[in-house]
């Protein structure tokens, strides 16, 4: 019940649930298909401490993990956890604590990333530059639209710029394309 | 989230940008102690508006609600949209050009680029606003009275709505990022300019998707 619940909840604020799990055997096995953000666990199921129990599952060791609880835990027990849901959170709550949690180890992923424009985002930046859309863009470099969006979403990431206009002067600065064009 | 019998100064110590309602509402300053409600009846402002407005400003989850739509306003509420459109182009936006200029001037040649880009952002934004209130707003008055109307203004409005606070915020990443030199007091002062700027900007577009939008949805159904 409280997991349909929190489900749901998940939904709302923009978080997929990727995977269920009531024992922790599955849950090993779970970790070597998906990729998680973050673990959820009802700690009142955790019958070993849990940095052993942790040690057993093959995940990356800056996954948070996160309490879920509905009843009164000594606060010892719970100090463990990277965090806890209580089940009476709002949405609201429940969203910033996951974007100040996430938040944080998704900066330290992107901090190790190479800033560097790929040739193929180069030659995309400078249609996307000249004012082309990314179907046209598409059929001139004989790639899928699919393809060109996410080339797209890398340059933003890469340059921090959003806009056409802005994208243009970025190569312009770089020396992609002439000031004439 | 505020409600009508908080006091206007606990809202503005809590979230400064409120300061900005008050002059596009017409409210001047030295309200004392009084509520959301009291200001508002003494400046004769609609205060249901003026606190759905400090609460998009204050509460970035604020949602509005359906009651809340069915009595907004829709006079004051564009006087209050003409009011922000006029402070960002002749205000805030030519202050952030004589930044730029400042900027640009320390950056050789590529100040030009810098100076051209902005040039487009200015008439892009003029373009914008001013299409709001001579085609978009005049004809959700005419829907509101309940005539029959051209309803691709309100298409290409939706489709059409660009963000401006994008290109505000690129400005600052080339700044800082792809012009070597450049004066740091220079471009600090208007990078500050900028966030402020923007986040004026991002509200306003809310109230312009939030509102706006579902007026439309509401008053059409």
């Amino acid at each position: 019940m409280f997991r349909d619940g929190l489900k749901a909840m998940f939904c709302r604020i923009g978080y997929n649930v990727v995977a269920e799990y009531s024992d922790v055997e599955a849950l090993s096995h779970m970790f070597e298909r998906v990729q998680a953000d973050v673990l959820i666990i009802n700690p009142e199921l955790v019958t070993m401490p849990l940095h052993e129990l942790l040690k057993k599952l093959p995940m990356d060791s800056t996954v948070p993990v996160f309490a879920l609880v509905y009843q009164y835990f000594p606060p010892e027990r719970l100090a463990v956890y990277d965090a806890v849901i209580d089940c009476r959170m709002s949405d609201e709550t429940l969203g910033q604590m996951l974007d100040e949690q996430l938040g944080q180890t998704n900066k330290q992923k992107v901090n190790t990333e190479n800033y560097e424009l790929t040739d193929r985002e180069k030659d995309v930046l400078i249609l996307v530059a000249k004012g082309f859309m990314s179907k046209e863009i598409a059929d001139k470099l004989n790639i899928s639209v699919h393809t060109v969006i996410s080339h797209r979403k890398n340059i933003t990431r890469k340059t921090g710029i959003k806009s056409v206009a802005g994208l243009a002067v970025y190569a312009m600065l770089n020396n992609l394309m002439d000031n004439n064009e | 989230m505020y409600s009508l019998n908080n006091r206007l100064i606990d809202i503005i110590s809590a979230s400064p940008a409120v300061v900005l309602l008050l002059s596009r509402f017409g409210i001047s300053l030295g309200f004392g102690n009084a509520t959301i409600d009291e200001v508002c009846h003494k400046n004769n402002v609609p205060a249901d508006l003026f606190l759905m407005i400090s609460n998009i400003y204050a509460d970035d989850h604020y949602r509005v609600s359906k009651d809340t739509l069915k009595r907004v306003n829709l006079e004051v509420l564009f006087c209050y949209l003409r009011r922000s459109h006029d402070f960002y182009i002749n205000d805030r936006l030519p202050h952030i050009q004589r930044h730029l200029d400042k900027v640009a001037a320390s950056a050789a040649e590529k100040g030009d680029v810098l100076r051209k880009y902005f040039q487009n952002f200015l008439q892009q934004a003029a373009r914008h606003f001013r299409a709001e209130e001579q085609k978009l707003f005049p004809v959700i008055e005419q829907m509101a009275r309940g005539e029959n109307v051209d309803t691709q203004v309100i298409v290409s409005f939706e489709e059409h709505h660009d963000r401006l606070d994008e290109q505000l915020s690129d400005l600052t990443q080339l700044v800082f990022k792809y012009i070597p030199g450049v004066d740091a007091e220079f471009s600090t002062e208007m990078l500050f300019d900028i966030v402020v700027l923007n986040h004026d900007l991002q509200k306003h577009a809310i109230i312009e998707e939030r509102v706006l939008l579902p007026y439309i949805k509401m008053i059409t159904r």
